[in-house]
């Protein structure tokens, strides 16, 4: 039965019965909806701009007429309201328009977009700051949670811990013990330094560095411990 | 209870890491604590200055096992067992130095006091 449906299936892909077509076809048929070769729409294939359709020089005080900020927010694609030119902003960037900071990742995924993957349609306005807002740059999405409280727990966390820390150091638990004895006393140990690695002592090339003499240590045993009684 | 909770420390009553208090009531009647390892062994064996003390014998023994017996480390496991053993022991006796020299410490101050009245 299966045989059956799966051969039905292919049947319908390769008549062009089904009105869904799944995958891009495989033999000799090529179609417009997987492989366009020219996919720019009508009005949008200039591949030479002319003047006015370039960025134009605005001086940085000029008060835009409404028929001029009309005529410039046609020009980008843009309703008057939303139009602000970049004429005052950091630097003098002419009549290019201010557009929100937001990135690809922040647009409506499920969207037939133009252009699946930096989700724009042909037409609309780009960011001066493109490359920042591309979706392999910076994702201006809001965090999941309030930064304000992930500061808070975080430092509350990492205070809280070198408090504990402080705590242990002061009130130690177990019994103190001395020092630990060793059979030969090390010349290299008596240089007290501030660092634990001075660059400027030469260890272990002098040869007073190297100097070990025997130690004597006392024990409280009568009688000689025998490891292999345990 | 609560000996191991939490202690109060006096730090003028308390041989804390003073090398010279140790060395100051050390008492030379008793046995001499042995060393097994000779330094040249130990040279040999190329230890590590924190693993040249009085266990360094076991160690360079478990060191031989695990050459020997690579990759099966259990074979090593009772040579680790006695090197524990030792280590422990090794505390031990450093706090019975500690209380020993701490309450030698403590004679001494309440004998001055007496020479001093």
């Amino acid at each position: 039965m299966s045989i059956l449906r799966v051969g039905g299936s292919v049947f319908q892909r390769v008549v062009g019965l089904s009105k869904v077509q799944w995958c891009a076809p495989s033999t000799s048929i090529v179609s417009k909806r997987f492989y366009d070769p020219d996919p720019t729409p009508k009005g949008y294939d200039k591949s030479l701009i002319e003047d006015d359709d370039l960025v134009c020089l605005l001086k940085s005080d000029e008060v835009l007429s409404p028929e001029r900020r009309a005529t410039l927010a046609a020009k980008y694609g843009l309703i008057p309201e939303d139009y602000h030119p970049m004429n005052d902003s950091l630097f003098n960037l002419g009549d290019y328009p201010i557009l929100p900071a937001e990135s690809c990742l922040e647009r409506d995924p499920y969207y037939d977009w133009d252009d699946p993957f930096y989700r724009r349609n042909w037409g609309d306005p780009i960011s001066i700051d493109v490359d920042l807002y591309s979706p392999l740059v910076l994702d201006t999405r809001p965090l999941p949670y309030d930064p304000q409280q992930q500061r808070r727990v975080l430092f509350t966390f990492l205070f809280g811990f070198f408090f504990l820390w402080f705590l242990g150091e002061n009130y130690k638990s177990g019994l103190p013990r001395c020092p630990k004895q060793y059979p030969e006393h090390h010349v290299q140990d008596e240089i007290k330094t501030s660092m634990s690695a001075d660059p400027f002592i030469k260890r272990g090339m002098e040869p007073v560095m190297k100097e070990r003499h025997p130690v004597t240590h006392y024990t409280f045993e009568k009688f000689k411990w025998d490891a292999s009684a345990h | 209870m609560g000996w191991g909770l939490s202690r109060s420390i006096d730090h003028e009553n308390e041989p804390l890491n003073k090398q010279w208090v140790f060395d100051k009531f050390e008492d030379t009647s008793r046995p001499v604590r042995e060393m097994v390892a000779t330094s040249e062994e130990m040279d040999k064996a190329a230890l590590r200055r924190e693993e040249r003390d009085y266990c360094a014998h076991m160690f360079m023994d478990i060191m031989k096992c695990r050459r020997e017996w690579f990759p099966e480390l259990y074979n090593c496991r009772p040579l680790i067992e006695k090197y524990q053993h030792c280590t422990v022991n090794d505390i031990k006796h450093r706090m019975l130095e500690y209380e020993r020299t701490k309450r030698l410490m403590a004679r001494e101050k309440q004998r001055l006091a007496l020479e001093a009245n």
